[in-house]
């Protein structure tokens, strides 16, 4: 089925299946490969994105309920110009070790930091919990969240 | 081996004379290695490791693969400091996948461009020292030779040669584009490198890692994010067991999908499901329907029966395994002599379930086999890149000339993608010469659960006297497993002589200045289960059993466990220092759910868990104090250590494979937990500052954090749990 959507804030438009998850549509079919694979179930949060707004797993939204849609990646993260203060925090924070949960922890962040602008460490690490690490870099990300708080915050 | 480099210019040019060198699919691919033309326009100044350009710009290679443990960093910089280059004018590109040139110098490494076991730093330091002051030597002798001064009235500062007496200076550009370049570079012996208390980049705490920016803006530097141009994809599944091939496929029921082009027989057994999109390749995985080769008998495959085996081996001493002691030519007959002899012995035996390493990038390859099967281009994130290149050679047979690697960044390796044969890449590669198209192959996550290569189960039984001063005096552990090596990598098993020291390294030695009667044996038992390295391979299990067992004599005798590791380290006073430095760091012995474990004589650590009515254990805090030498990067060997803990952790509170019938239970992430935010604790790590040159760092002891847990849990709740892992249900069956 073809769909239309707007990615990052572009009008895009693809021909896919309608059972097609998200982010087979995103990083095969569109070509962003910042949305990651990692489990295909909704259990590990590599391929967390925004839709309208909201993270979602990837994996899990298929391209039926996509027409019209709002979809957000990683790539879309920054202004183009200048790191996102999310980016800027995980840099400062030096958390990636293979990096590869990364871009779905910023998006997960992301979604937590939009609804709630100061989070405690206990909500960061409820809201987080969706997202999975095999390098263990959670408390890099518990620190860096808290630093783009304040950053966001400023 | 350690094999030393040849620094030599024209014989680093020799060595890459007709070589092929990749080319990056983008710019932006930094994972990649970029075109390196020996002859290319601006180089003044090079060997293997730097290239040195007229403009002051510096390229310096890394051999290791970067899987998250920042060694294409730290290794560049080692160089770097030496060569007194300003960091900020470097590039870094992974090197080449030639063995003569880069091989990983650990011997146990057999002269391979390996990345395992935590030793890329400690391995590569020596050689990268005097790689980069190498050439500082030589822009001394250039500028020299310009001034007209002696070389020793000369000095540098990052990225310039300074003479004082003069005041004038130039850039290490300027000095190599004017002087007159020696075809052969000087030697440099160990008295010309730096004393590391003058380092201004080693040990910085400000150092960055150079993958980060590239990580955290979704930027491809992954091979499963790499695309080409009518591409295809696949997927695979295996049998349950090594060396299983297929009797029956559906496949026209699977050909019947949508996109679906393919159901392939490969030649290791897999069968392949190729189509024109993933999505479609995996709904064919999903409808797939395999009967397996001895699928009656391996029916009756069973891994609690096969542990219990184990066991039952393990209790049984007329069993003689390998005397492990034997590698370093120190017998262990006078430990089991004392054994024979004692009135009474203290034993306790323990098991571990198998481990899955998890690593989140799906096992993923592009190939492109092209020119009628003659030449391959082949994006693989491996942690062998030469052993890469020539397995995929074989399966093509064709020359390692024709083969170009992509080094990708691994999203994960943890000794999954350092087995030699590459199964996952090689789909990719056989998929791709049959259809004459490039072909992205990914395992599914269950795909990789239901096919992958464990953590072998092991079950071990320890002996030890008490001495007259209550210590632990003659002291013998034992473990019965498999030995990974054999499937890993059957060239390295054989060069190593059958020493199973992937399976028990730990083994080797005890820690404890205290035991001299000493004996580590190894029994190996062999199954189809395939099975591989995986992160502190045998030491994990060994590490478990050995530092419980200290832990248990102490409570026995009445001792505290921290104060007991100490006594039993008498005489070696930088492991006292640890350990009271870890007493310290953690408040030891002021309130219950602590647990200490000495993991080396350089590393010790302490948890502090809290139990749930659930019988779930949560690890509150974890304090590490260890002596690493030389600490290359603070910032990231801090994140190594912390991320070892919290990742090790999983296999003392959820982690197992199980099998049943013979296949295993687990499937995904839902049933194969690793520790998630929720479940990790703080860490703090102490580095004894040192100048001695660096050793591992996360493979140095951070799977203590298994023991800790257990002895914390002693702590706590009165019981001992001998059973990896320690999980909630293990935990109530223990405390009703």
């Amino acid at each position: 089925m073809q769909i239309s959507l707007q990615v990052n804030g572009q009008a895009r438009s693809v021909d896919v299946e309608p059972d097609t998850p998200l982010l087979w549509t995103l990083r095969e079919h569109l070509g962003l490969i910042g949305t990651k694979f990692g489990c295909g179930v909704a259990m590990c949060g590599a391929c967390m994105v925004h839709v309208d707004g909201q993270r979602a797993f990837a994996c899990q939204t298929p391209a039926s309920v996509l027409e019209g849609r709002s979809v957000d990646t990683i790539e879309g993260l920054s202004d183009g110009e200048e790191d996102h203060p999310i980016q800027r925090a995980w840099i400062e924070e030096q958390v990636p070790q293979c990096g590869y949960c990364q871009p779905g922890m910023m998006m997960s962040a992301l979604d937590l930091l939009q609804s709630n602008p100061s989070p405690t460490r206990e909500e960061i690490v409820t809201h987080m919990n969706t997202n999975l690490c095999r390098c263990g870099t959670y408390p890099r990300v518990v620190r860096a969240i808290e630093r783009a708080a304040g950053e966001m915050g400023a | 081996m350690n094999r030393p480099i040849d620094l030599d210019r024209r014989d680093f040019l020799k060595a890459g004379a007709g070589l092929t060198f990749a080319i990056p699919l983008t710019s932006k691919l930094a994972g990649c290695v970029s075109a390196v033309d020996p002859q290319a326009e601006g180089i003044r100044v090079e060997n293997a490791y730097v290239q040195l350009m007229a403009d002051n710009s510096c390229t310096i290679f890394a051999p290791p693969c970067e899987m998250g443990n920042g060694s294409f960093t730290a290794v560049p910089v080692i160089a770097a400091e030496e060569m007194d280059v300003d960091w900020s004018l470097v590039n870094l590109e992974f090197s080449p996948a030639i063995d003569e040139l880069y091989a990983n110098p650990t011997p146990w490494v057999h002269g391979n461009m390996l990345t395992i076991g935590s030793t890329a730093v400690m391995a590569y330091y020596p050689i990268v020292r005097r790689a980069g002051a190498q050439i500082r030597k030589t822009l001394l002798q250039l500028a020299a030779d310009l001034w007209g001064v002696p070389a020793a009235e000369l000095r540098t500062e990052p990225s310039r040669v300074v003479h004082a007496a003069s005041g004038r200076s130039l850039t290490y550009g300027e000095v190599a584009a004017r002087g007159i370049v020696p075809d052969s570079l000087p030697e440099v012996d160990d008295t010309e490198l730096k004393d590391p208390a003058e380092f201004r980049l080693i040990g910085s705490e400000g150092l960055q890692r150079a993958d980060t920016p590239d990580k955290v803006r979704g930027e491809p530097v992954y091979s499963i994010d790499t695309r080409l141009p009518g591409m295809l994809y696949s997927t695979a599944k295996r049998g349950p067991f090594f060396n299983r091939r297929p009797v029956s496929v559906n496949e026209d029921e699977v050909l019947a999908i949508p996109g679906v082009i393919a159901v392939t027989e490969l030649d290791d057994g897999a069968v392949a499901v190729t189509a024109r999109t993933y999505e479609a390749a995996l709904k064919g995985e999903r409808a797939l329907n395999i009967q397996w080769s001895n699928a009656v008998a391996d029916a009756s495959y069973d891994s609690a029966t096969d542990l219990a085996g184990l066991v039952d081996v393990a209790d049984d001493l007329s069993v003689e395994g390998y005397d492990v002691g034997d590698y370093l030519g120190e017998s262990g007959d006078s430990a089991v002599q004392a054994l024979q002899a004692a009135e009474a012995v203290f034993e306790r035996r323990y098991q571990a379930d198998f481990l899955y390493h998890a690593q989140l990038e799906p096992l993923n390859a592009v190939a492109n086999v092209t020119d009628n099967g003659r030449r391959l281009e082949l994006w693989a994130g491996t942690q062998g890149p030469s052993q890469c290149i020539g397995t995929a050679a074989e399966v093509l047979g064709i020359s390692r000339e024709n083969v170009t690697l992509h080094r990708s960044f691994l999203g994960g390796g943890f000794g999954r993608r350092a087995v030699r044969d590459h199964d996952w890449a090689m789909d990719a590669v056989r998929l791709s010469k049959l259809h004459g198209a490039p072909v992205k192959s990914i395992w599914s996550r269950e795909s990789d659960v239901a096919s992958g290569r464990f953590k072998p189960i092991s079950a071990q039984l320890i002996r030890a006297t008490e001495t007259e001063d209550g210590l632990i005096g003659a002291y013998h552990q034992r473990i019965v497993s498999d030995a990974p090596l054999r499937y890993v990598d059957s060239e390295r098993w054989e060069l190593g002589h059958h020493v199973p020291q992937i399976a028990a390294p730990e083994l080797m030695h005890s820690p404890y200045a205290a035991i001299t009667d000493y004996k580590g044996e190894f029994v190996q038992v062999e199954s189809d289960v395939r099975v591989a390295a995986m992160r502190s391979v045998g030491n994990l299990p060994t590490t478990f059993a050995r530092e419980s067992f200290v832990d248990e004599f102490a409570r026995e005798k009445g001792v505290d466990p921290l104060e007991f590791r100490i006594r039993m380290s008498a005489g070696h006073d930088e492991t006292i220092h640890l350990l009271e430095k870890v007493a310290e760091m953690s408040n030891w012995g002021n309130r219950p759910g602590l647990g200490c474990v000495l993991g080396e004589e350089h590393f010790a650590l302490v948890a502090e868990i809290d139990l749930e009515d659930s019988g779930e254990i949560v690890t509150r805090r974890v304090w590490v104090a260890m002596n690493a030498g030389v600490i290359v990067h603070p910032d990231n060997a801090d994140n190594q250590i912390a991320g070892a803990v919290i990742q090790h952790l999983g296999a003392a509170l959820r982690e197992r494979i199980s099998f049943t019938e013979g296949r295993v239970d687990q499937s995904n992430y839902f049933d194969y937990q690793i520790v998630r935010m929720a479940q990790a604790p703080e860490v703090e790590v102490y580095f004894e500052p040192s100048h001695e040159p660096p050793r591992q760092v996360a493979d140095g002891g951070a799977r203590s954090i298994v023991p800790a847990v257990a002895n914390a849990l002693h702590d706590l709740a009165g019981v001992r749990l001998r059973h990896l892992p320690l999980n909630a249900e293990r935990v109530l069956a223990a405390l009703a």
